[in-house]
């Protein structure tokens, strides 16, 4: 089984990029503290710092990211207005890995020296506080969780991630093009990064490059091909949620195949139970098809159809009338 | 060619579980290996044919073999429907 890995911290200047990334959905400038843009935040979680601005600095969780909201600001304005800075001094003194501004507040003068002074990167966003917080709680969430790494391939077929392993030179990448041939969509070639996400319901997975350098992928005895390019930026997806793992085999004779698909195999990733089939290449079998098959049952599974329980009940029921009449 | 009877005694007969066994046992010998019931006849290393005699419990079926191992190939066939029952009551 794959090792359960967990990202340790992430530096500021990420969360910069990750706006970027999302076409400056939160806006950031950095407001003060640019020195110190290269910390590390090493805790999913935010806080809001109003008990101790207000001077209660027990339990304060300065390790999370610190959002300043309309009332803090607020009271930082009136806290310097009433020249009482001394609890705005204390809470600068800690090491706080970056503050964000929400509303697109400006802040005083005052607290920006010292953050500039202290090298704490103060960041202002455009959205409300609301929207802010739950915007980046999702992105912390999915930036910590846990994840394991696969040497294999990963295509969204029918809004399934399908994961396709194998042994090198099998015919992995092969088939994923075959399968963004048939209108399915390109995820990542050789390496897959699964990350387990909670959900309302529990634990979902999630399938992602584990390098992003765009859709490329390498086919033995062509090169290296920009899926994009090729197919058009609409047979590329970032993600997908994981729903079926497909192991490619060479094809032995004396090996007992799954015949009727009665009986469901399982791989256990990061312990959730992803369903899993194993499929034997050989010549002549077009390994495409059988993926997007096999993603296409699982799609009927779930809705409740087994064609190979459907065939067993007619056989039985077939065999108990022709012994009722005997 | 061998041939030998052999009589269905699991309770549920020949369906897609005890078929699939079957074909696999088949499928480990190179003899062309056929199941026949009341002159229907079919190819035992298909699982889909065998579901097609729809044979039920107490039916007497015969086996054919033809190649090199064909008496192996019947002894394990035999084995598995009279003595393990396909595993099955």
């Amino acid at each position: 089984m794959a090792e359960e890995l967990k990202l340790k911290s992430i530096k500021v200047s990420k969360l910069l990029e990750i706006d970027e990334s999302q076409n400056f959905l939160m806006g950031f400038e950095v407001l003060a503290g640019g020195a110190g843009l290269d910390k590390d935040i090493t805790c999913p979680e935010i806080n809001r710092p109003g008990l101790t601005l207000s001077g209660f600095m027990e339990h304060f969780a300065s390790e999370r990211i610190l959002v300043l909201g309309r009332g803090e600001v607020a009271y930082i304005e009136k806290l310097i207005a009433d020249n009482e800075t001394e609890n705005v001094e204390k809470f600068f003194s800690f090491d706080i890995p970056v503050c964000i501004v929400t509303h697109g507040q400006s802040i005083p003068q005052y607290v920006m020296d010292f953050a500039d002074m202290r090298s704490i990167p103060v960041l202002r966003t455009k959205l409300s506080t609301e929207k802010f917080i739950a915007l980046i709680t999702t992105i912390l969430d999915d930036l910590f969780a846990s994840y394991a790494v696969f040497h294999g391939n990963l295509v969204s077929i029918y809004n399934i991630g399908v994961m396709i392993l194998g042994s090198s030179g099998i015919g992995k990448s092969e088939s994923v093009l075959g399968l963004v041939e048939r209108g399915h969509k390109f995820i990542s070639d050789d390496m897959v990064r699964v990350k387990k996400l909670r959900t309302p319901s529990g634990f979902e997975l999630k399938g992602e490059p584990y390098v992003d350098y765009g859709p490329y992928i390498e086919i033995r005895g062509i090169g290296i091909i920009n899926v994009s390019q090729y197919y058009g930026e609409g047979r590329v997806l970032n993600f997908e949620h994981m729903g079926l793992v497909v192991k490619l085999v060479e094809w032995r004779s004396d090996y007992n195949y799954d015949r009727l698909g009665m009986e469901e195999q399982y791989m256990n990733i990061l312990g959730l139970d992803i369903p899993m089939k194993e499929i034997p290449v050989s010549s002549g079998r077009n390994v495409p098809l059988l993926i997007e098959v096999a993603a296409y049952r699982e799609v009927m599974r779930r809705l409740g159809y087994n064609s190979a329980e459907e065939l067993e009940r007619k056989v039985i029921n077939f065999m108990k009338k022709e012994r009722e009449l005997e | 060619m061998k041939r030998i009877s052999v009589t269905i005694s699991n309770e549920y007969g020949l369906h897609a579980r005890p078929a699939s066994l079957l074909a696999n046992t088949a499928s480990q010998y190179t003899s062309e290996i056929r199941i026949i019931k009341e002159g229907k006849e079919v190819n035992a290393k298909s699982i889909m044919n065998l579901l097609l005699l729809a044979a039920g419990k107490g039916t007497i079926i015969d086996v054919t073999a033809e190649g090199t191992d064909d008496n192996d190939a019947l002894e394990a066939i035999r084995f598995l429907i009279e003595e393990r029952k396909f595993d099955e009551k």
